[in-house]
């Protein structure tokens, strides 16, 4: 296998955010073998401290603390991606078009995204999953919401300074439309910048998704997302293990997020790579 | 009205930038130009004259504020959303920046097909063509699966040279091929530039500041400052006879390697801000011969023995000598 | 009276691959009031040589041989000794005006802190002094130049603007490299004119790094042509320039636009410069020269000394007797 000094396993960090997000996939989808028992049935003696039979104890209603985090990976991981995807997309979009066409539509766009920055993600998103219902639904909603703007930024940003370069109006020289130069010339240039993005905000999104249900706004009982079991917890500080776990759960996952994108950026971006290579 | 031996004309063109800060620049100024067929027109000045400006007007790159453009008959309408018509993929530019002329992220061969793309040429044939080009150009056919940072700024040069010859056209503007390159390389691009033109029956306007160059390799010159052109005519004629007061400054302020030790006459003053030119003839702050009317009168490009100069004194020397 | 004698200067850099030379035995010297041109393309050695006389090669340079300035060697100081004379005995003016001065600083600053460190000088008499070399350098209202920015200028005005700041201190030796390529060739005018005179003014000696041999001609007393790190030709400039007898310094030369000529195409030389660190053994430049013969790869060469300082290193000397006449301008 030859030596690629840009290879993600060269960066400590990257190496550990993948295998986080690696074992937490994984047991997100072996759940079922892997948890000691059914999340939600209350089987258990209640507020039990960890012990051989619960290895992260119990809850205030006697469920096994440790399959409840397991099985929020369930709840977590697809979500947090799938609020990736959707403000990729739309915010994408919205960058593309405000890029491309100019002028008045830009400045419209771009004075919407600007309100939508303005505020602090958690107040914003607080008050749309609060006016649509604390639902997990709306609150991944109320997360892709507070989320699109920077996708937006960044895209339109990379349309900008392509538009005018001289690659791309050698290729409008040669018979190419504007449209078709912008989507050949930049497709590649654009991939990268957005999954590093997408890597460092999945985190955020994460933080945000769960946030929400900590205060209410998203997950309800009895699911076991990792957010409103650290809620729980909060009420009973004491009782350290129930905040504590899932709090350890939500911190791995997004520093994994975190470790990544970061690897990812110093990856591809053209300059750190070099100065890496050294 | 158009001349018949013209391929590229340009008709009192003026290009205007319009800056953040609401001011207007004027870069280029009533500017009269014709690019003969096969011909190599040089295009000198020093930084601030237009000329780069001029070159991307002439190609459509930049919209003229004034004046029309013509290529082979027909009107350069500036690039627009929408795609170019056939007739004007003929006329091309060479950019002068070889790192920023190449998309450093996808491959060359597939830069290369482009313009076949475009022109519904399938992408067999065009890879080959495109093959063939790089070939004539001196590049290996394995470049084609390569991308840019792997080849020097001459070997890119030459790389969006092919590129530009692609769809056979049949004027070149370069701007400034050369200047981004280190000294080897130099002269093998323009040698390049000059044989290909030769060969194809192309034509070619090749803007540079460094006259040496352009005096090696056009058939005549065009002399530009602040946005106007002063001076043009047959190269040779322009060296030993220059006829306008910057264009004797001009060549007179480059050195020579003989070894005599002489320093060559500077011009005095710095170049005024293009937002506000001098008025009357632009150049008569720095002149050594102005007199009076040059603040006043704006001299026009006058015709005399096949060479056209815009100064007052000559034009005077003409109607009396004559 | 000799200010700076080079003798047998080597500079090795660290590359991934070990050290690779970027100077090899390097000798020249340079008088009081003299200019002194040191012409090469990219990869020559010229920088290197220019900053080993600063003490700026990177710290893991390896340097060997001797350089003695007003008598004092300077190989080998430590930085403390580096920084009384780096500014203030010599001086250098870098090719990018643009860079070389601060953006954010007023000229007025950026002169005086410059003046008063190292001549321990009132912040007034500094003021006095900074305004007066600009107008020595011939910048319209010095006075207003002084409470302006960088960006305010012309790229010539910028040069003359970096000229004075390297001669606030008086030095002895002024190391120019490449300080006219980037400017109009009518502005590069004034910039030599403008050195020639101080240099006149001052008794300032200049070393002239460029690779226009039409600069070179125009403003240098004496030259030296660096090729791969190693000397190639050196002597008055007149007689190099008019008589090259180096196969190298006729191929740059040659390469210069030939207008008498009809053709339309440029003669150069064929190949490229060795990278850094891959000089051949032998003479470097045999891969490119149309008169190698086998004995150029191998031999440890010698110099050809000839008459007026004139030097140069090539076994063959293929121009023996013949005068450069058909390759002038």
């Amino acid at each position: 296998m030859k030596k690629n000094p840009n290879s993600p396993w060269r960066q400590p960090l990257a190496v550990i955010g993948i295998t986080i997000l690696s074992l937490w996939i994984l047991i997100a989808i072996f759940a079922p073998l892997i948890a000691t028992a059914d999340p939600i049935a209350q089987n258990y003696g209640e507020l039990l401290a960890p012990n051989a039979h619960n290895w992260f104890g119990t809850d205030s209603v006697g469920r096994d603390v440790l399959s409840r985090v397991i099985y929020g990976a369930r709840i977590t991981l697809p979500l947090s991606m799938m609020l990736v995807i959707l403000s990729m997309i739309i915010g994408s979009i919205i960058g593309a078009i405000a890029g491309y066409f100019g002028g008045w539509l830009d400045s419209i766009l771009m004075r919407f995204t600007d309100v939508v920055l303005a505020f602090p993600g958690i107040i914003l998103a607080m008050a749309v999953a609060a006016a649509l219902g604390p639902e997990l639904r709306n609150a991944v909603f109320a997360v892709v919401l507070v989320a699109w703007p920077t996708y937006a930024r960044l895209v339109r940003g990379l349309i900008l300074s392509s538009k005018n370069a001289d690659y791309v109006t050698s290729s409008r020289l040669l018979g190419a439309s504007t449209m078709r130069a912008l989507f050949v010339d930049l497709r590649p240039n654009i991939s990268g910048p957005i999954f590093v993005l997408a890597a460092l905000e999945a985190g955020n999104g994460m933080l945000l998704l769960s946030g929400l249900s900590f205060l209410g706004l998203g997950a309800r009982p009895p699911s076991a997302e990792w957010g409103t079991m650290v809620s729980a917890g909060a009420n009973n500080f004491d009782k350290w293990w129930l905040a504590v776990f899932p709090g350890l759960a939500i911190l791995t996952a997004v520093l994994a997020f975190n470790f990544l994108g970061d690897a990812l950026r110093d990856i591809l971006d053209p300059r750190t790579a070099k100065a890496l290579r050294e | 009205m158009i001349q018949p031996e013209a391929i590229l004309q340009l008709d009192n063109v003026s290009v205007t930038y319009k800056r953040t800060d609401r001011t207007r620049l004027t870069a280029v100024s009533g500017v009269d130009l014709t690019l003969k067929r096969g011909e190599i027109l040089g295009l000198v000045g020093e930084s601030g004259c237009g000329k780069s400006t001029l070159g991307k007007a002439a190609v459509g790159i930049l919209p003229t504020s004034e004046g029309k453009i013509t290529f082979d008959g027909l009107p350069v309408i500036p690039l627009s959303r929408s795609v170019r018509s056939k007739e004007l993929l003929k006329l091309q530019l060479i950019f002068q920046d070889p790192y920023s002329s190449l998309n450093p992220r996808r491959k060359i061969g597939n830069q290369l097909i482009d313009g076949l793309i475009n022109s519904d040429v399938d992408n067999e044939e065009a890879r080959e063509t495109s093959a063939k080009l790089l070939e004539r150009v001196g590049l290996p056919r394995s470049t084609l699966s390569k991308y840019t940072h792997q080849f020097s700024g001459g070997q890119r040069q030459r790389i969006a040279i092919a590129r530009a010859l692609t769809l056979q056209p049949q004027v070149i503007i370069a701007d400034e091929p050369i200047s981004a390159l280190d000294a080897s390389a130099q002269a093998q691009v323009a040698n390049l530039l000059v044989e290909l033109v030769q060969e194809l029956g192309m034509s070619m306007v090749f803007i540079s500041h460094d006259l040496s160059v352009v005096r090696q390799i056009s058939d005549r010159t065009a002399v530009m400052y602040l946005g106007k052109i002063v001076e043009i005519a047959e190269t040779e004629k322009i060296w030993n006879d220059p006829r306008h007061p910057y264009t004797k400054a001009l060549i007179h302020a480059i050195p020579r390697p003989d070894g005599k030790g002489l320093i060559p006459l500077e011009l005095s003053g710095d170049v005024p801000d293009p937002r506000t030119p001098p008025t009357g003839c632009r150049f008569h702050p720095r002149c050594a011969v102005s007199v009076a009317e040059c603040t006043i009168m704006e001299p026009k490009m006058s015709l005399t023995d096949d060479r056209w100069s815009s100064c007052l004194l000559n034009n005077e020397l003409r109607k009396v000598g004559s | 009276m000799t200010l700076l004698d080079v003798r047998e200067l080597s500079v090795q850099l660290q590359t991934k691959s070990g050290f690779a030379t970027a100077v090899d035995r390097l000798s020249f010297t340079v008088d009081q009031g003299e200019i002194l041109g040191i012409a090469g393309e990219s990869g020559s050695g010229k920088t290197m040589t220019a900053l080993t006389l600063l003490g700026l090669l990177p710290p893991h340079a390896k340097v060997s041989g001797s350089v003695k300035f007003n008598g004092q060697e300077l190989v080998g100081i430590p930085s403390k000794e580096w920084q009384k004379i780096r500014g203030a005995q010599i001086a250098m003016v870098f090719q990018d005006p643009m860079t070389s001065l601060h953006p954010m600083l007023s000229i007025k600053v950026q002169m005086t802190e410059h003046m008063q460190t190292h001549l321990g000088i009132s912040h007034q008499k500094a003021l006095l002094e900074a305004e007066e070399l600009l107008a020595d350098v011939r910048i319209p209202d010095p006075k207003k130049a002084l409470d302006s920015y960088a960006g305010q200028f012309s790229g010539g005005m910028r040069q003359r603007i970096c000229i004075a700041m390297a001669l606030a201190c008086k030095p002895e030796l002024l190391l120019a490299d490449e300080p006219s390529t980037a400017l109009d060739v009518t502005v590069q005018a004034g910039i030599l004119s403008l050195l020639d005179r101080l240099r006149i003014e001052r008794q300032l000696s200049i070393i002239f790094i460029t690779h226009d041999l039409g600069v070179l001609s125009a403003i240098t007393d004496r030259l030296l042509v660096l090729y791969a790190g190693r000397e190639t030709e050196s002597g008055k400039t007149a007689t190099i320039l008019q008589n090259p007898r180096h196969p190298y310094t006729r191929g740059l030369l040659d390469s210069l636009p030939q207008p008498e000529s009809k053709e339309k195409t440029l003669k150069s030389i064929s190949g490229f410069p060795p990278e850094l660190g891959k000089q051949p053994r032998g003479c470097a430049f045999a891969n490119r020269c149309s008169f190698t013969q086998t004995q150029c790869r191998d031999i440890e060469l010698l110099p050809n000394f000839l008459s007026d300082g004139h030097k140069f290193i090539c076994t063959i000397d293929p121009f023996d007797g013949q005068a450069a006449a058909e390759t002038l301008l």
